[in-house]
């Protein structure tokens, strides 16, 4: 139950909604940005990280000609050639040159493997561990953190998503306060955190305030009787989104969203692009408090000329990685911050005669970075052409594992649906009469 | 009236009329000609005009009406009458109601209550026009004294502009329709198609089997888009064809064997066989040497005109075009599908040729059609196939209900899993009868008491759902779509949004169309800057749409001034602008689909959806001084009101006493004022909601 709310119900709801729509002047409700108000207690696993920044490669990354190339084997490789990394003896694809020299810092995956070569099924089991079911949405990791670990911070929201797709399970079956926050280009912010933009005067702010609050009132009064009468959820949970955005909106933490803020070399470094611009804003939100940022770059989907679409890609993603990991080592935030990146599957060795690769799910590559990772490794193997493991294969459910370990989620812990199905973080199953996780952390990854 | 009467009509005026009432009646002969028989064998030509009190109402020509009586009809005039009276609207509305009602009361489940008049208006634009009507259409209805004003209007607004803008939507969100892709393929022949198939009332089979069997570039048969927009993946576009279409989910045997289902990679391939011929390049080692020639040849001529021209040649809109160009669909009859090389089932050799064969339904004869994907278009919408009709019929009960009789509509394993399975059945039957008029089908579901009743104050609930036990008391209980609710802003604000029409794809078919070998460097640059200036710089940069309307919608802007743009958006209905609408656009915030998966749009709230309704450009733009609002509802109409005019504009109903008093406390008489008015009314729940 959202505290704010609850005391809503206790609270006379207009008094409420005057001292919201107030706070819009800036005063912050609860103190200072960036303090760890809540929900601290009962953290297990390792807890070895205090944020998570997820970086989504969407469409199927070629882990061939990326973190799994195949030096010698013209046939698999195609025009794309190797990159020595500072891991020895282990060259990355020549597309991601910038990530290859920070190596030391990542721990490469090469034994993941999906049951499902669909998209949409298999960006959905990436971002849940669970398989896509037509009459249950399962929640992703920030909402899962939010939801056992409590709210990090009491203005900002808990998890971001930046240029996630529509289809992206968000706060899944939990209630709507567990929906990571959708921003949809970095370049932009928050869209509409005022009517004026990010820069207004005091006086222009009072004034607003006034003037909200005076609407919002009127709302209130004009919209009881439909809601007395129509006490539908969804209804409900509109409700809620109001009130969370008043909130949201008498934080001080706004500034956070604002790229403006940078130097224009640091947001050249990043890249000036969607994803580049994301992964900066990911760092500034880590660094003000946020627990669980995803940045979605999408478009891999390379089934025709691969060749000169995923350097592209790769370029994209190799920049925006590398600032990201190399700031969040200079501000000292790395330690506690672990950056994962993931795809929904990979491609094939095989190249098509559009000179693409098709989707290929037994045999890909992740990376994971900092938060108690150990850097400088490679786990797992593909075969000789990147086409099947040599090793045990890690699953979607492994990595989420991985993920909750480090930031102290109880993968034991059992949430039930509304309709009483019970869940577990990454994936569940019986045993005996106890139902308890179906994954575990992949213990190399700590080394 | 006796029969001898007409007898004595029926000789002084024989007189040969047109058949044309029966819009719904496709079983009637074309040229529209009938004559009628009675028992005694006496003749007369009429047009039916439906029946009442057991008599058959003919309509002479000169349109007076003669009721006459069922029996004495000839046998075959009977079952002529029969036939087209259990097709009619009317009819089938009193049958749904009927498997409905029957339900509810085995579960002793009440209905819900009617919907006031005023619910109605409002939901009825909405679902038909994708909008809420404007102050004057409101009034209309309310005020009108007709006894069958709903139905009335039902009919008008399934023949307006309005309900091809929101069924377009409503494919689109199907069909994940975009206007173009990142490699730059432009689908607006494709979306014009589809848009002038839902004018045109094209049957659903019809429109199905045209994009299955479409061929050429996407200007020579706009249909190939269906295909062109899944270039480079077969096999996942026939995932995509056979859950849409035939409502059941095969992908995964694309890679193996079902885990839960009976379908094995074999079925897939099979399938997928009956497409294996099917391209989507126009490839082959000659045609690419032969482009290659020319993109070398019009290169060097345009150097020749500018030697300032990029060292890769081409201006980019040109390579586009000229990329576009390669792309068509067509049928190698040398090409066949293969089993992949990893298969690993014992019933085949991997990389043997697969021959095509239905996964249920009748087997294909293969020699009575031009092409296999002829073919299998043929069987997959045919009304014999067991699923086509069937998930048609569902997933247009979902359009009107909010819910499926069977859910999830893309797997459906049986129609007794459905809630109510006989409902179902009889509308699967139904749109078979009505040779898939699915604009009749519709109909017949708006008239139903079923649908006119309130929406459910409760669920569905998950379990609800998962075990279809939702009874439909009465339709769900909808936000309003992204789109209905972006056009609902848009009738509040611009006079005639609807006159805005995007007009892309006749002059973009005329720049982009053209044969490479007869090109030469000059007209090279002629045709880019002529791309140019219909895509303007807009559609590289991904800007909100393309500017590009039809041209009574530039005399409008002439006459009213600049209406068409506000805060870098466009103000034109959704179904004319960028499909999608682009990342941060108000559209896409509230959930329309980014069309890369089918029914992918959202219902789901958001924060940036509160602060687009807060602080947003377009709520700003409502309450500003000279806004449309405060010209329609200056007292012309109604009462003179003009806060009650601010109420019928906006909520589509008067104001409750109440609310009144609440409103003089709270306003000042001033703009101002009703500018908080028309803030308070659309950041309310109840104008997002559908009753």
């Amino acid at each position: 139950m959202n505290p704010y709310l609850k005391s809503a119900n206790e609270m006379n709801r207009r008094r409420f909604i005057e001292k919201l729509a107030k706070s819009a002047l800036g005063v912050s409700v609860l103190g200072a940005s960036g303090m760890e108000s809540f929900g601290q207690a009962g953290k297990s696993g390792a807890a070895t990280a205090d944020h998570c920044i997820l970086l989504m490669m969407t469409g199927g990354m070629s882990h061939l000609d990326t973190f799994d190339p195949k030096p010698g084997k013209p046939e698999v490789m195609g025009k794309t050639g190797v990159v020595k990394s500072a891991i020895t003896g282990e060259p990355f694809g020549d597309t991601i040159p910038l990530l290859a020299k920070q190596a030391d810092k990542l721990a490469v995956i090469r034994n993941m493997y999906q049951r499902t070569a669909d998209h949409r099924q298999a960006t959905y089991t990436m971002r849940t561990s669970y398989s896509m079911r037509p009459t249950i949405v399962h929640p992703s990791m920030g909402a899962w953190a939010q939801r056992l670990l409590g709210k990090k911070n009491a203005t900002l929201p808990d998890s971001v998503t930046v240029g996630a797709e529509v289809g992206h399970p968000g706060q899944g079956f939990f209630s709507p306060e567990f929906s990571p926050m959708p921003v949809g280009s970095a370049d932009k912010g928050v869209q509409n955190m005022t009517p004026f933009g990010y820069n207004w005067s005091d006086q222009k702010k009072a004034e607003y305030g006034e003037i909200l609050t005076r609407r919002l009132e009127l709302t209130e009064a004009l919209d009881a009787p439909f809601r007395e009468e129509v006490k539908h959820e969804k209804v409900a949970a509109y409700t809620q989104f109001y009130d969370e955005t008043l909130k949201f909106l008498g934080s001080e933490d706004l500034k956070l969203f604002d790229l403006n803020d940078e130097k224009d070399e640091v947001r050249d470094r990043y890249g000036r692009n969607g994803f580049g611009q994301g992964c900066l804003l990911a760092k500034r939100l880590v660094k003000g408090g946020v627990r669980f940022v995803e940045v979605t770059h999408g478009g891999w989907d390379t089934h025709v000329d691969n060749f000169e679409t995923t350097p592209e890609l790769a370029n994209v993603l190799d920049m925006g990685a590398a600032s990201l990991l190399q700031d969040l080592e200079a501000e000292g935030l790395l330690s506690r911050t672990m950056v994962v990146i993931a795809s929904e599957f990979g491609r094939t060795p095989k190249i098509n005669g559009n000179s693409g690769r098709d989707h290929h799910s037994i045999a890909f590559s992740c990376a994971v970075a900092g938060g108690g990772a150990k850097g400088g490794q490679i786990i797992g193997k593909s075969d000789a052409i990147g086409e099947r493991l040599e090793s045990e294969p890690n699953e979607p459910k492994e990595l989420n594992a991985t993920m909750a370990h480090a930031l102290g989620l109880n993968l034991n812990e059992v949430i039930f649906s509304p309709s009483g199905r019970p869940f577990t973080v990454a994936t569940h199953k019986q045993d005996g009469s106890e139902v308890v996780s179906d994954a575990t952390p992949i213990k190399e990854v700590f080394g | 009236m006796n029969t001898k009467t007409v007898g004595g009509e029926v000789a002084s005026i024989l007189l040969v009329i047109t058949f044309s009432v029966l819009s719904f009646a496709s079983s009637v002969s074309a040229d529209g000609l009938r004559m009628w028989t009675d028992v005694q064998g006496r003749q007369v030509e009429a047009e039916y005009a439906g029946v009442s009190a057991g008599r058959v109402n003919l309509k002479l020509p000169g349109g007076k009406i003669v009721p006459f009586p069922y029996e004495q009809l000839s046998a075959e005039d009977q079952a002529f009458v029969k036939k087209l009276y259990q097709l009619s609207p009317e009819t089938a509305a009193t049958r749904i109601d009927g498997f409905i009602n029957q339900q509810l009361a085995k579960e002793g489940v009440a209905p819900n209550p009617m919907t006031t008049p005023e619910q109605f208006v409002r939901r009825v634009y909405l679902e038909i026009t994708g909008t809420i009507p404007t102050f004057d259409q409101t009034l209309d209805f309310l005020e009108s004294e007709d006894a069958d004003k709903r139905r009335k209007l039902i009919d008008a607004l399934l023949d307006s502009e309005g309900f091809v803008s929101q069924s377009f939507n409503w494919q689109a969100d199907m069909l994940r329709l975009v206007s173009q892709t990142n490699d730059f393929f432009i689908y607006e022949t494709y979306l014009q198609w589809v848009k002038d198939s839902i004018r045109e009332n094209k049957p659903y089979d019809r429109f199905v089997y045209e994009m299955l069997t479409a061929e050429g570039r996407l200007w020579d048969d706009p249909a190939s888009g269906y295909f062109i927009r899944d270039r480079g993946m077969p096999l996942g576009n026939l995932s995509t064809t056979v859950s849409v279409f035939l409502g059941t989910e095969i992908t995964c045997a694309e890679c193996h064997d079902h885990p839960f289902e009976d379908w094995t990679q074999k079925d897939f391939y099979q399938l997928a066989a009956f497409l294996g011929q099917r391209q989507d390049r126009s490839y082959g080692k000659e045609f690419g040497e032969e482009q290659r020639k020319e993109r070398e040849r019009i290169e060097a001529e345009q150097r020749k005109i500018d030697p300032s021209m990029p060292a890769d040649g081409f201006l980019q809109p040109f390579r586009n075009v000229v990329t576009a160009n390669n792309h068509r669909v067509w049928d190698d009859a040398e090409k066949v599908l293969k089993l992949p090389h990893d298969y690993r089932y014992d019933d085949a050799e991997p990389e043997s040729v697969v021959t095509p064969k239905t996964i249920f339904g009748d087997p294909v004869d293969l020699s009575a059609y031009e092409t296999p994907r002829v073919a299998f278009a043929s069987w997959l919408t045919a009304k014999e196939n067991p699923m086509f009709a069937l998930t048609a019929a569902n997933r247009l009960w979902k359009r009107a209900f909010g819910l499926g009789l069977h859910e999830p509509m893309d797997n459906i394993h049986d129609i007794e899993d459905a809630q109510n399975p006989e409902l179902l059945a009889y509308l699967e039957t139904l749109l078979k009868d009505l040779n898939f008029d699915t604009k009749e089908f519709l109909r017949a579901i708006y008239y139903s008491d079923a649908w006119q009743r309130q929406a459910s104050l409760e669920g569905p609930t998950l379990v609800q759902i998962d075990g279809n036990k939702y009874p439909f008391p009465g339709p769900v209980l909808k936000r309003m779509t992204a789109e209905q609710l972006w056009d609902s802003f848009l009738t509040l604000a611009v006079p005639d949004p609807m006159a805005y029409r995007r007009d892309v794809a006749k002059p973009l078919t005329e720049a982009i169309r053209f044969n490479i070998t007869e090109v030469s460097g000059e007209e090279s640059f002629e045709r880019t800057k002529q791309l140019q200036d219909i895509l303007g710089k807009t559609i590289r940069n991904g800007a909100p749409s393309l500017g590009v309307w039809t041209k009574e919608a530039m005399a409008l802007e002439e006459e009213s001034g600049n209406m068409s743009k506000f805060a870098g958006a466009y103000l034109a209905r959704a179904s004319e602008l960028s499909q999608p609408a682009p990342p941060g656009h108000f559209l896409r915030s509230w959930g329309q689909s980014d069309r890369n998966l089918v029914d992918n749009s959202s219902d789901n709230g958001s924060i940036p959806q509160i602060l687009t309704m807060i602080n947003g450009p377009f709520t700003q733009m409502l309450i500003k001084p000279d806004s449309l609002i405060f010209k329609t509802t200056g007292g012309q109409r109604g009462r003179g009101d003009k806060m009650e005019n601010i109420f019928l504009s906006i909520l589509n109903r008067y104001p409750q006493g109440k609310e009144k008093a609440i409103c003089s406390r709270a306003l000042r008489n001033d703009e101002e004022g009703y500018g908080d008015l028309i803030w308070a009314l659309v950041n309310t729940r109840e104008f997002l909601f559908i009753r």
